[in-house]
């Protein structure tokens, strides 16, 4: 290039050689900043996030389990009581497992049902496959409660299923075991959580190269098997971290038992609610909360122990 | 159908909606050999391995393998193995299990299966990476763990399907040499796909020229190259040089063409169909077989003395190491390419670029074919 070009390439270079950085604080850490500003900033801004949206609000509800409640006011103390309430009274325990079954029930069907549904999308589903797609995401863009309320105009003693029973004259009166238990409380959070499964799965499953599952069978591998050895384990992580997402929300769900769940069927969520609003000790609420998270916390722990232990056997 | 044919497809035709896949296919694959199906994308090469692997059904026409009806077998049940173009190891398993795979479908115990994998991957090299996963490999490395899980079965043919695409042209070499060394060794049939006719000619015991669905000419590397039958053949298989000319004379079985610029060429018979006088004719002759004529470089007037000799203008050479081509125009304006040693030219080529020069297409390299059969198919 002749030099009487103004030369671009020669500023670039100029910028680029850490010898002309402008002798500002040309310290070692400086350096490292300019070199990696967008991690910086991503970092910076995930550490807002985790402070301002978890740690705190999680370091606040752990400082309230140890403070007291006299009438109708809450004052900073360091007690043990609260947890010796919620540990010690069975209704608390009976309340937690209540909710365990629940949720249990709920991950167990809607991960099965997740997983045929998404297994079907995009293995079989050809044509169909996007308007199928269409159809399990458009719930989603309602309102939860509405998902969970129309199922009292379903399953109601006037409902639509009793209505259309009675006419077809499989039975004779309305059935009323179909509402207000837990029966009704899974049925809704299957429907609701059911797409948090099948995504993660049906995701899993895209990813898969066709020729790893002709590669089994050219193996002589039976399409049973190829399922067992191939395609399962493949899909596990999005199987697991739907099961996860769905656990953690049925546990945690108050809305779905106050509509639908009798007076028997309350979850440690509304308990803990409760204690937040009307009974206004939030002391105790917040040692619930704590123990809740603790247990839920050891469950998922131990799922992800067991599963790392089937993964490694295999 | 003889004995020693392993695997047979008789008319078999394979559609997919409105496009021919496979038209009317007939192929014979013998026990031990190493084929290799050569072709263009599209040309019905990969789906014919699909249909021999199971993974297509054909439309029409059967297959055979040892005599015995292949047709409706599942793939899982065929005595037939792939190594596929990505490799498709299962990323889940480590290497050893990768390769040990296929036997479990045998009823081989995990011990047996684990010792078999080790003896197989020490077959390829790598053994020493039995408990690594398949990510932690180089290409080639997958490539070799790919062929082990496949022969582990003992297949009755091993089916490849371009299996050295995703490599560097080193690597390519040496494993083309390395897959032809262990199918002698196991003595296994070989079916290959590529469009990569080096590859063919380096590997194969026998050529299959596929086009638009059909086998354009079957044998011998040397076969197809240096006698093939269709002007399709003679042009996919090897660089050639192209002339086209009409038939003036019928010399016997060398008929004579005069090009457009007037030179008068003696050539090979075409073996297709015979050439009739005033038969419109397309030449091939590759660039390793013209030469330059030394003595009267750039001495036109006396190329009417030599037989078979025409005038070009030599463009560029271009050095290649060990060879030179030669670029250059011909009487009627075409592209000429010429490969020539460079110690066999003279040493003051370089000197006549930019002039004319005379090249010799000797008759038995000049390969004529009728010029309408490219259309035709």
């Amino acid at each position: 290039m002749s030099p009487a070009l103004p030369s671009r390439p020669a500023a670039a270079a100029q910028a680029a050689s850490p010898e002309a950085i402008p002798p500002v604080p040309a310290t070692a850490a400086y350096g490292r900043f300019r070199r990696h500003r967008l991690e910086f900033l991503c970092a910076g801004a995930v550490l807002l996030y985790v402070t301002v949206f978890i740690a705190l609000p999680y370091a606040m509800v752990g400082v309230f389990s140890f403070w007291k409640k006299s009438l109708y006011t809450i004052r900073p103390a360091f007690s043990l009581a609260n947890y010796a309430q919620a540990l010690g009274s069975d209704v608390y325990a009976t309340v937690i497992g209540n909710s365990l079954i629940v949720a249990t029930a709920v991950t167990l069907v809607a991960g099965v049902l997740g997983y045929v549904l998404a297994y079907y999308l995009a293995m079989y589903a050809r044509r169909s496959r996007n308007l199928l797609f269409f159809l399990l995401v458009v719930p989603l863009w309602t309102s939860f409660l509405l998902r969970a309320y129309i199922w009292t105009i379903i399953l109601g003693r006037e409902g639509i299923l009793n209505t259309l029973l009675l006419r077809m004259g499989l039975v004779h009166q309305p059935l009323s075991l179909l509402l207000y238990n837990k029966f009704s409380i899974c049925l809704a959070l299957i429907y609701i959580f059911l797409p948090f499964v099948a995504l993660p799965v049906y995701a899993a499953l895209e990813k898969i190269p066709r020729s790893y599952i002709e590669a089994s069978r050219d193996l002589g591998a039976p399409p049973a098997s190829t399922f067992r050895h191939v395609i399962f384990p493949l899909t596990v992580p999005g199987l697991v971290a739907g099961a996860t997402v769905v656990f953690c929300l049925s546990f945690g769900d108050f809305i779905t038992p106050k509509l639908l769940g009798g007076s028997s069927d309350i979850m440690i969520a509304n308990v803990i609610i409760e204690q937040f609003g009307a009974a206004f000790n939030w002391p105790f609420g917040s040692a619930l909360a704590i123990v809740v998270l603790v247990v839920v916390f050891a469950l998922l722990g131990m799922a992800a122990m067991l599963a790392r232990l089937t993964g490694q056997s295999r | 159908m003889t004995d020693d044919t392993v695997l047979a497809l008789e008319r078999v035709d394979k559609r997919f909606g409105d496009f021919v896949a496979l038209d009317r296919l007939d192929l014979e694959v013998r026990r031990g050999e190493f084929l290799t199906l050569l072709g263009e994308s599209g040309s019905g090469k990969t789906t014919t391995l699909r249909i021999i692997s199971g993974f297509e059904d054909p439309s029409d026409g059967l297959v055979y393998m040892n005599g015995q009806r292949l047709n409706g077998v599942p793939a899982h049940r065929r005595r037939v193995n792939t190594v596929f173009q990505d490799y498709a190891l299962f990323p889940h398993m480590t290497v050893g299990e990768n390769v040990a795979y296929g036997l479990r479908f045998d009823g081989v115990g995990t011990h047996e299966r684990r010792r078999r994998a080790c003896g197989m991957l020490a077959r390829v090299g790598l053994a020493d990476r039995i408990d690594q996963r398949p990510e932690a490999l180089s290409g080639g490395q997958m490539q070799r763990v790919a062929l082990a899980r496949a022969l582990i079965k003992e297949p009755e043919v091993l089916l490849l399907d371009e299996p050295l695409s995703a490599l560097d042209a080193k690597l390519r070499k040496e494993l083309q040499l390395e897959l032809k060394r262990m199918q002698r060794a196991t003595g296994i049939t070989f079916v290959y796909v590529t469009h990569d006719q080096d590859e063919a000619l380096v590997m194969s015991d026998r050529i299959a020229v596929m086009d638009r669905g059909r086998i354009r000419q079957l044998g011998p590397p040397a076969d197809v190259f240096e006698r093939p039958e269709s002007l399709f053949v003679a042009e996919f298989v090897g660089a050639s040089n192209r002339f086209e000319g009409v038939v003036v004379e019928l010399d016997g079985n060398r008929p004579v063409v005069e090009l457009q610029g007037g030179d008068r060429l003696t050539v090979n018979i075409s073996r297709t169909r015979p050439l009739a006088h005033r038969d419109r004719a397309s030449l091939i002759i590759r660039p390793e077989h013209i030469t330059l004529n030394p003595g009267r470089l750039g001495n036109d007037e006396a190329s009417d003395a030599l037989r078979n000799a025409v005038a070009a203008w030599l463009e560029d050479i271009v050095y290649l190491g060990v060879e030179r081509k030669l670029v250059l125009r011909g009487p009627g304006g075409g592209r000429i390419e010429v490969h020539e040693r460079g110690d066999r030219l003279p040493a003051d080529l370089a000197d006549h670029v930019g002039r004319t020069v005379q090249l010799v297409l000797p008759a038995e390299h000049l390969h004529a074919f009728p010029a309408d059969e490219a259309g035709a198919a």
